[in-house]
């Protein structure tokens, strides 16, 4: 009796083990069809691979691939397999005349998945591949049109519509898109603002800048200051002083993210004037003329609060890192 | 002059600290909570009919299942993992609310007779875990439980709370006989931070391939120690298809990313093995290995320090690989967070991690690396040795594609920005980048016996790169 158990157990095995050799056959041709676009052959190899053994572990691979097929049945999957060679091409294949003739068999598609992702590539395409935000910016909105938009869809239509604004200098529109997907206060929000602000924030920063080099020389010309007050300003322990405050920021930051170079080079230059103008005044004015010397301080104190109020400005806006200098 | 050189350093240097790491130096967060009912700060036990022992991290409070029901008794952020074999095993994750005490998981191969039961019973099992508390909210629990003695190649159907509060039904696989020359597919991501849509949108990317499992190159949140941070990780959702749904059925295995930190929320989070290995941190979890019927996964922490990189982490990585039978397993792969090689314009490769662990990979002929870090998609040639004097690792002979030759070298891919904003990449400053580009982006990868099909998609699901790498 117990061989009998222990035959039959041993047969049960063996089959069972045959018939997941056999599911895995089914699998790897389900997958070959899928990879040469052919859904229509795929989801019969994916439905035998599942009969052939519906409770091992590959059986829910199967339903899910039949469910995903299933849902993209429409026109009896022609539209789909065109969408799957789009993809399976890549973007080497994403041409300008490629993406024109694809996108225009699109209007004739029933409603449905495929009808959505489509449009979704056609979008992405021409952004991201052929880099034409005016077309990326019409293919946009045509998928704003369609019915049965999903929220992290249509969040991600109006990311991708602020981009193509943004790329085309126009972040006023770019800002309204992304308040309209409920992104304004997200980081890709941020990104997409702090281009805009960065436009203006670096004219502006240079600008500064140039403004208070221009008003320290015209101070030193008006006081007169002599050479050897600017040569005892550069003496070789101040130098070292501005460098240890300007150059190892730098050092640090550049570590931490190459792309914070600019922005921590800029806030380096700003240091390293500022502290030229109050060493100089120190040297020049002393203990002789105290009200100027205070008056000096004064302003390269406020310069000081002002470049450490912008940049802890830039922190919290998320774009101390890479400001785009 | 002095002070005020000090001064300027100081608000210098916190400039640089806004865009700190997030790395913490200890792992205790909400050390200073009243653990109220929640009882020990840590717990150690042998879960029933496993080999391996579990061991918490230290937290607020522990407690072992106990039959009471709390006032928010409904699970969820359920997932699984392995912390033991992967032929035999799994592990499951989730939280309730803080007074719910209820740790099991009940299970079979019979998805009618799970969902039915409201304890053990015919083809019906039950399995007892323990929970913990941490933060200083102490507003939910965490609950982890693992099943162990499983058959391998099984398909097996789980449900998680306790009696009268069950969660939904889910279903997960065991692995296939280890050394088995059987097929299965696993997905590759990293960098969920920021943005908890992208992520989700990249799960449900994930879950149509239906995969057996996903590794994660770390960085799932901005900053470790904020639960926020997390939950916003797990609920993310895409239409219909949330994050739990995905790796409730998939195991999750990941690698702490910089802004993880290694912190308890990682470590309590998930289960994970917890080989010990003197100068580890995180109770085993820091760095470890799985095996996958016949290929070999390591998964290391590379933003610890330089000393533990080289020493500790160096010395059990060499011994780990060294210990596999290449015969039986043909397949080795890496996964850590920050890239040896990469040409991103963010962060440039890590020298250190190259000259401490290429040449163990090269040694062990490991097959691919996959990182984060970069929030970009990067492959490198294969590469193997260094430039003579240098620390520029040296192109090997490379095939169509830029895939290896007769196992030439290890190839490094970068696959991440599945929620992070994305880097630019340069390939023309490097001799071994094959293919970049700055996109979002997931890989999955099958393997059939000694061949290896890899596809990298775009969020968009074009095609990003494919090849077929036979050996």
């Amino acid at each position: 009796m117990t061989v009998l158990v222990c035959f039959a157990c041993a047969f049960w095995a063996a089959s069972a083990r045959a018939d997941d050799v056999a599911q895995q056959t089914l699998i790897a041709r389900a997958e070959a069809f899928e990879r040469e676009s052919d859904p229509r052959q795929a989801i019969v190899a994916w439905s035998e691979a599942l009969a052939a053994s519906p409770s091992s572990r590959l059986a829910r691979r199967c339903e899910t691939r039949i469910a995903y097929l299933e849902a993209r049945r429409e026109n009896d999957f022609v539209p789909l397999a065109r969408l799957m060679r789009m993809r399976q091409g890549g973007r080497a294949s994403q041409t300008r005349p490629s993406i024109e003739r694809f996108e225009a068999t699109l209007d004739a598609l029933p409603a449905g998945i495929v009808r959505k992702e489509s449009r979704m590539l056609v979008a992405e395409a021409w952004m991201s591949s052929i880099r034409d935000p005016r077309r990326a910016i019409r293919a946009y909105r045509a998928l704003l049109l369609l019915d049965a938009l999903e929220g992290n869809e249509r969040r991600a239509i109006l990311s991708g519509l602020a981009s193509a604004y943004s790329a085309l200098g126009d972040s006023d529109a770019a800002v309204r898109a992304l308040n309209q997907a409920g992104l304004g206060d997200t980081p890709v929000g941020a990104t997409i603002r702090l281009e805009g602000e960065r436009r203006v924030g670096r004219v502006a920063a240079y600008g500064a800048l140039v403004v208070f080099i221009l008003l320290a020389a015209a101070a030193i010309w008006r006081a007169r200051i002599d050479l050897g007050a600017v040569r005892k300003t550069l003496a070789g322990p101040r130098i070292a002083a501005a460098v240890f405050v300007t150059v190892i920021p730098l050092v640090l930051a550049r570590a931490y993210d190459a792309s914070a170079t600019d922005t921590f080079t800029l806030l380096g230059a700003c240091v390293m004037c500022i502290l030229f103008v109050a060493s100089l005044a120190g040297e020049a004015f002393d203990a002789r003329k105290p009200a100027k010397a205070f008056a000096v301080a004064t302003a390269c104190s406020a310069a000081f609060a002002v470049l450490a109020t912008g940049y802890l400005l830039l922190d919290r806006a998320g774009g101390l890192i890479a400001i785009g200098l | 002059m002095t002070l005020k050189t000090l001064a300027l350093f100081g608000l210098l240097l916190a400039l640089v600290g806004c865009e700190d790491t997030g790395a913490l130096t200890g792992t205790d967060a909400g050390l200073n909570a009243d653990a109220g009912p929640a009882g020990n700060r840590q717990i150690s036990y042998t879960p029933e009919g496993c080999a391996y022992a579990v061991t918490s991290p230290m937290v607020a409070g522990t407690a072992m299942h106990a039959d009471e029901a709390g006032a928010s008794p409904a699970p969820d952020h359920i997932h699984v993992s392995w912390a033991g074999p992967s032929n035999s095993t799994f592990a499951v994750n989730w939280r309730t609310g803080y007074d719910t005490m209820l740790s099991q998981v009940l299970y079979g191969t019979d998805e009618a007779a799970v969902a039915s039961a409201d304890g053990p019973g015919t083809g019906v099992t039950v399995q007892s875990g323990h929970s913990m508390v941490y933060g200083t909210a102490l507003t939910f629990r965490l609950h982890e439980a693992h099943v162990c003695g499983l058959a391998d190649g099984t398909r097996y159907f789980y449900k998680v709370g306790g009696a009268g509060h069950w969660s939904e039904v889910f279903d997960v696989a065991t692995a296939p006989a280890l050394a088995s020359i059987e097929s299965f597919t696993f997905a590759v991501s990293g960098d969920s931070r920021n943005e908890p849509s992208i992520w989700a949108e990249t799960q449900k990317a994930i879950n149509d391939h239906a995969v057996d499992f996903q590794v994660f190159s770390g960085d799932a949140v901005i900053l470790g120690a904020l639960q926020p941070e997390w939950d916003s990780f797990f609920e993310a959702a895409s239409g219909d298809v949330s994050v739990q749904d995905v790796i409730a059925r998939t195991p999750f295995m990941l690698a702490n990313g910089n802004h993880d930190g290694l912190a308890t929320n990682y470590l309590a989070q998930f289960a994970l093995p917890q080989e010990v290995t003197p100068g580890e941190r995180g109770e085993g979890e820091e760095w470890y290995s799985f095996d996958y019927a016949n290929a070999h996964f390591v998964v290391l922490n590379d933003t610890s320090t330089s000393s533990l990189i080289e020493g500790a982490e160096s010395t059990w990585l060499r011994d780990d690989l060294m210990a596999v039978d290449r015969t039986t397993t043909p397949w080795i792969f890496v996964i850590h967070h920050v890239p040896p090689y990469t040409c991103a314009t963010a962060h440039s490769s890590d020298l250190t991690l190259r000259a401490a662990w290429q040449p163990i990979y090269d040694e062990a002929r490991v097959d691919f690396v996959f990182n984060g870090h970069n929030h970009n998609y990067e492959r490198s040639r294969p590469i193997r040795g260094f430039s003579t004097g240098g620390t520029e690792g040296q192109v090997q002979a490379t095939g169509a594609n830029g895939i290896p030759v007769n196992n030439s070298g290890t190839v490094y891919v970068v696959a991440a920005g599945a929620g992070a904003p994305l880097y630019g990449v340069d390939p023309s400053t490097t001799s071994y980048t094959h293919i970049a580009e700055s996109v979002r982006n997931y890989v999955i990868v099958t393997i059939e016996n000694r061949t290896m099909h890899y596809t990298a998609y775009r969020l968009d699901g074009t095609v990003l790169d494919q090849f077929d790498y036979t050996k």
